[in-house]
């Protein structure tokens, strides 16, 4: 079955479904899907036309047959398919025409824009698929897709649950974007990777405006490619489309040239379209052996809206790590993943590319971790993910919930890792590094890493995963402690690059362990490395010394061409240059806090900071200072003298104050400030999370520690989490009518608990009394009042 | 089953953005109310409305159905029974209408994205991202709002005013309908959560009543009229004590009067 798409004879796909349906009288806002169930015979002539036209593969009358969208139908998934593919499969009898089971998209938004967690789109998908394979279809179609992150719940799911052939076609705009923001280019890459069988685009747009999108397409995949436009674009005027079948079949030609191997028809199309496009490409044979030959395989990793092509030096951010970095270590142990994804937000706003993350420490579970901040980083960064992992487990669990093409960092020469790690890397489509050592340790001659890189190659190869997605990093020794070996990485990434052809990554700031003026010798053997093929450097992107390295070699070595990129950051960064310039002029004796922290001014407050604390401790500054200057705000703020926005910088500028003391603090390895932990939630049901998010600010520029759950959080949650961290404090926050019933659920069940907090609400639709009756012990109108409401719970 | 289709007209629209966004809504969503902002928070308007003219992907779509009143269970039925509207306000809101345009307008996901990231980074710039954002697509549904007034008054028929799920005792549910009978998860990506919110965010979904010009008072200075069925809505509203706009004297239909 799998060799369906492996024919140079165009496969025949049908036409619309629903335009059909209406046609027959179908009544809007009923399911279509059911009428299988209820008039199989209208669903199977409909079917009927599409193969006496000449279809080769029909799509069930399954689009919209999940669990979401048949809720309150009466009927159960399993009935509705198997009516769907039992009334197709009737229309195929006596021909060769094939049956699909037709999948779109569920019809509600997955985290992180909506509600829907991948765990549960993964559930519902399953279930429709089981359903299929039981009736018979023979392959499985997802069609009119628009979110890359569902399609990939999909697409594992049926190849955890079956082994039809997959196909997928999502739906794009006429910016060549799909709603989500997803390219064609991720979405080939992606796909591909996850080993669907064929790739496509239907709906939304017809045959013209598809084109250059299929063209794309279609250079970036060696897959088969398949087409079904719509029957042009709606008439403003009478809201139907705009092409007859004549000029569907003529304009469809073209697709012809670039290669492409099944064809059909979306909204407005008919038997008659189906019929004329038959007329036209039954004679040909299809191009699409001639496109993938041409194909140049390269490595690439995206998310669903960037693609990253390692055609140039591409900077690796190393910060996300905490080895060696006391705040990421921190932020690990107190699970405050803001700190984490500021971090990364950071890090790509200073060049990085592509993010490396590491969640591996004592004290952490390494897969609930890195899950976690993997699922929160993609929803905040567009740059890819390089997964730093050795665990199995930990790099599963993150592998499957990323969005998009991600690498793996790493596995090593040593064949039983290796056999765990590929695996991985082969079912999720992921790009792997390999680093030149084994269970002996790192050799130390040029040829002996070299020869381990050969053995991860073709490995790797022989677990199925492509060489491109190969990337090879032959370690950075420290020059200081073995000058000779260090001597020898730049020969073994020259050898690697000749011999195997592979990309090659390295962590280049170990070179310089243990001497002073550590940026010299790293920037130059930067060079050297570069010059010797170094693809992927792993580097604080903070670094600007080794940037510039990086930027100038990719002019020199002509990759990057007109050195656009080299003038657009240089060009930058004069601006950047001249703001420091004018910050080191202040006088910093001369900065007022009270009035940097009124102003909203960062880097004012911070330098002041510092010097307050050559004549104070830590404490003293914190309570006869950032906390007075708050204090201040906060009354201007009651008084109506300033707003919302204005109480926001002051609070931020306040806390790259306290940012100050507390990085002082962690070297003396003192804890940070806590005046208080609180837990702070929207309530189950509520997506509205800005007002909980400044009261969030303002909080923790008070110096609370605060455990932030997010919005829509289910009772058992806060429960635990005033368990774990036994906050003395929680606030609840709802926006709507119809969530205040879950703050009051929540509540009670805090009381049921009889924990020991107090509990404190707001929101737009809260007052005094309501809050009162759903037994809250305070109620906050702004973020101001729960600042004061902490202080008196906490009596600091 | 019923032939109602033909009936249905429909509308698939890419909205013009404006140049600018209109300042006086933005600031009373930051919490200025009627007070002058000071200047850093006009830089952050400023910066923040660019941001989101660049980022928006408005999307728009409305059709126009008949609608069938059943006094004797406080309904409304649009097209035909399995789409009802209940509750008094939304009866009393389309009275004496025959028909009803819904309408649902979205500013994509791309804007979610850029709030979300924005709340990570800088809450100040967040909160401004946000009241550009709200002040946007309120100026978009106006827009696409005067379109639809505009065509249909040139066939002498008169609109109310919007009305969305949530307002009075109309459910957050109704939206159930819109997804239904607009398809608008295909057409423009609008989708509702499991708890009836619009997602992307900043989204709107409304209904307008349409009657016949005969069936009531002729417009008589030639402008864009309104029925007035609802002519003190904030009488239905749950937030009318907390809402900024009334502090000031005003109301949300018609914010540009508020800063005189």
């Amino acid at each position: 079955m799998k060799n369906i798409f492996d024919t140079d004879n165009y496969i025949i796909l049908d036409g619309a479904m629903g335009t059909m349906l209406q046609k027959s009288g179908l009544e809007l806002g009923e399911r279509p899907e059911i009428l299988a169930i209820t008039y199989p015979e209208k669903i199977t002539a409909v079917h009927r036309m599409y193969v006496e036209s000449g279809a080769n593969l029909i799509y069930a009358n399954t689009f919209g047959a999940n669990a979401l969208k048949l809720s309150g139908f009466n009927y159960t998934v399993e009935e509705v398919i198997t009516a769907g593919i039992k009334a197709a499969k009737e229309a195929c009898k006596g021909s060769n025409a094939i049956v699909a089971l037709d999948i779109g998209p569920l019809g509600e938004l997955l985290e992180p824009t909506g509600t829907l967690s991948f765990e549960s789109a993964y559930k519902l998908f399953k279930e429709m698929i089981v359903a299929g394979k039981n009736a018979g279809a023979d392959v499985i179609v997802f069609e009119t897709m628009t979110d890359l992150y569902e399609v990939k719940a999909g697409v594992l799911a049926a190849k955890e649950n079956s082994d039809l052939p997959i196909m997928v076609s999502m739906t794009f705009e006429s910016n060549h974007r799909t709603f989500a923001g997803c390219t064609v280019e991720a979405m080939a890459i992606t796909l591909e990777g996850l080993g669907v069988d064929a790739l496509g685009i239907n709906c939304s747009l017809g045959p013209i405006e598809i084109l250059p999108i299929a063209k794309t397409l279609c250079e970036n995949t060696k897959l088969p490619v398949f087409v079904k436009p719509n029957a042009g674009l709606p008439n403003l005027n009478t809201g139907q489309y705009d092409i007859n079948p004549k000029q569907f079949a003529q304009q469809m030609l073209q697709y012809h040239d670039i290669g492409i191997s099944m064809l059909g028809g979306c909204c407005g199309t008919s038997p008659e379209y189906i019929r004329e496009i038959v007329s036209n490409f039954s004679p040909l044979k299809t191009r699409a052996l001639e496109r993938k030959e041409k194909y140049l395989p390269k490595l690439r990793a995206c998310s669903p809206t960037t693609v990253v092509n390692v055609d140039h030096v591409t900077i690796v951010g190393e910060t996300i790590n905490p080895m060696g970095r006391k705040f990421i270590k921190q932020a690990y142990l107190n699970d405050d993943m803001d700190t984490i994804l500021a971090c990364g937000v950071e890090q790509i706003e200073n060049g990085a590319e592509i993010l490396d993350v590491n969640a591996g420490l004592p004290g952490v579970n390494e897969k609930e971790m890195l899950y976690k901040v993997v699922k929160l980083l993609q929803s905040v960064v567009d740059a890819p993910i390089l997964l730093d992992s050795q665990n199995p487990d930990a790099l599963e669990a993150a592998l499957r919930i990323y969005n998009g093409k991600p690498m793996i960092n790493s596995t090593n020469a040593d064949r039983d890792l290796m056999s765990k790690i590929f695996p991985l890397a082969k079912k999720y489509g992921a790009a792997i590094v390999g680093l030149t050592l084994d269970e002996e340790g790192i050799p130390e001659t040029a040829e002996k890493r070299f020869e381990l890189a050969k053995r991860i190659v073709e490995t790797g190869i022989s677990f199925g995963v492509s060489k491109e997605d190969l990337i090879i990093d032959c370690l950075t020794l420290a020059t200081s402690v073995q000058q000779k070996e260090a001597s020898e990485t730049p020969k073994a990434i020259k050898l690697i690059k000749e011999q195997l052809g592979v990309k090659i990554l390295l962590g280049v700031s170990n070179i310089s362990f243990g001497l002073p003026k550590r940026e010299i010798i790293n920037r130059n053997f930067l060079m050297l490395a570069m010059n010797a093929g170094l693809d992927m450097p792993i580097m604080n992107p903070k670094d600007e010394g080794m940037k510039e390295a990086i930027y100038s070699f990719n002019v020199l070595a002509g990759r990057d061409e007109g050195a656009k990129l080299y003038i657009e950051k240089f060009a930058e960064n004069k601006n950047k240059k001249t703001t420091n310039i004018q910050n080191q002029n202040i006088d910093n004796n001369k900065i007022d806090i009270f009035h940097a922290i009124r102003r909203g001014l960062k880097n004012e407050t911070k330098i002041a900071t510092e010097s307050l604390l050559e004549e104070m401790d830590e404490m003293t500054v914190i309570n006869q200072k950032l906390i007075p200057a708050l204090d201040v705000l906060g009354s201007l703020f009651e008084n109506g003298d300033i707003f919302l926005p204005q109480l926001i910088q002051g609070a931020q500028a306040a806390q790259s104050g306290f940012d100050v003391v507390n990085r002082r603090l962690a070297d003396k390895d003192t804890e940070a400030v806590n005046r208080g932990t609180i837990v702070l939630a929207t309530v189950k049901g509520d997506i509205h999370d800005i007002g909980k998010n400044i009261v969030k600010t303002i909080l923790q520029n008070y110096g609370y520690k605060i455990i932030d759950l997010g919005r829509d959080v289910a009772i058992e949650d806060v429960i635990q989490a005033v368990k774990k961290y036994e906050a003395k404090l929680v606030g609840l926050s709802a926006l709507m009518t119809t969530t205040l019933k879950s703050m009051e659920d929540t509540i009670q069940a805090i009381h049921d608990e009889e924990l020991d907090c107090k509990i404190l609400v707001g929101g737009a639709v809260l007052t005094e009394e309501y809050a009162k009756s759903i037994k809250a012990d305070y109620y906050a109108k702004d973020a101001k009042r729960s600042a004061d409401i902490a202080k008196e719970v906490f009596k600091n | 089953m019923k032939k109602g289709l033909l009936l249905v007209r429909f509308y698939n629209m890419d909205i013009k953005l404006p140049n600018k966004i209109k300042k006086e809504f933005i600031y009373t969503c930051m919490g200025f109310g009627m007070n002058e902002p000071d200047i850093d928070s006009i830089k952050l308007v400023e910066g923040c409305s660019k941001i989101i003219l660049e980022s928006a992907q408005p999307k728009a779509i409305y059709k126009i159905f008949p609608i069938f009143f059943k006094y004797d269970e406080d309904k409304i039925y649009i097209l035909n029974e399995k789409n009802i509207l209940s509750g008094k306000s939304i009866l009393k809101h389309l009275e004496g209408c025959s028909q009803c345009v819904l309408m649902a307008i979205t500013l994509g996901q791309q804007i979610d994205k850029i709030i979300r990231k924005a709340q990570l980074m800088d809450m100040a710039k967040a909160i401004a991202l946000d009241a550009c954002a709200s002040s946007l697509i309120e100026d978009l549904c106006d827009q696409v709002n005067e379109q639809i007034t505009e065509e249909l008054m040139g066939k002498g028929q008169r609109l109310t005013t919007r009305f969305s799920p949530g307002y009075g005792d109309l459910p957050l549910y109704t939206q159930k309908i819109f997804s239904n009978l607009l398809d608008m998860e295909r057409k423009i990506g609008l989708t509702k959560s499991s708890e009836y919110l619009l997602l992307p965010r900043k989204s709107i979904t409304a209904i307008i009543g349409i009657k016949n010009l005969d069936e009531n008072l002729y417009n008589k200075d030639g402008k864009i009229y309104y029925i007035e069925n609802e002519e003190n809505s904030c009488d239905i509203c749950l937030r009318k004590e907390q809402c900024e706009f009334r502090k000031n004297g005003g109301h949300c239909l018609n914010k540009q009067n508020l800063y005189k």
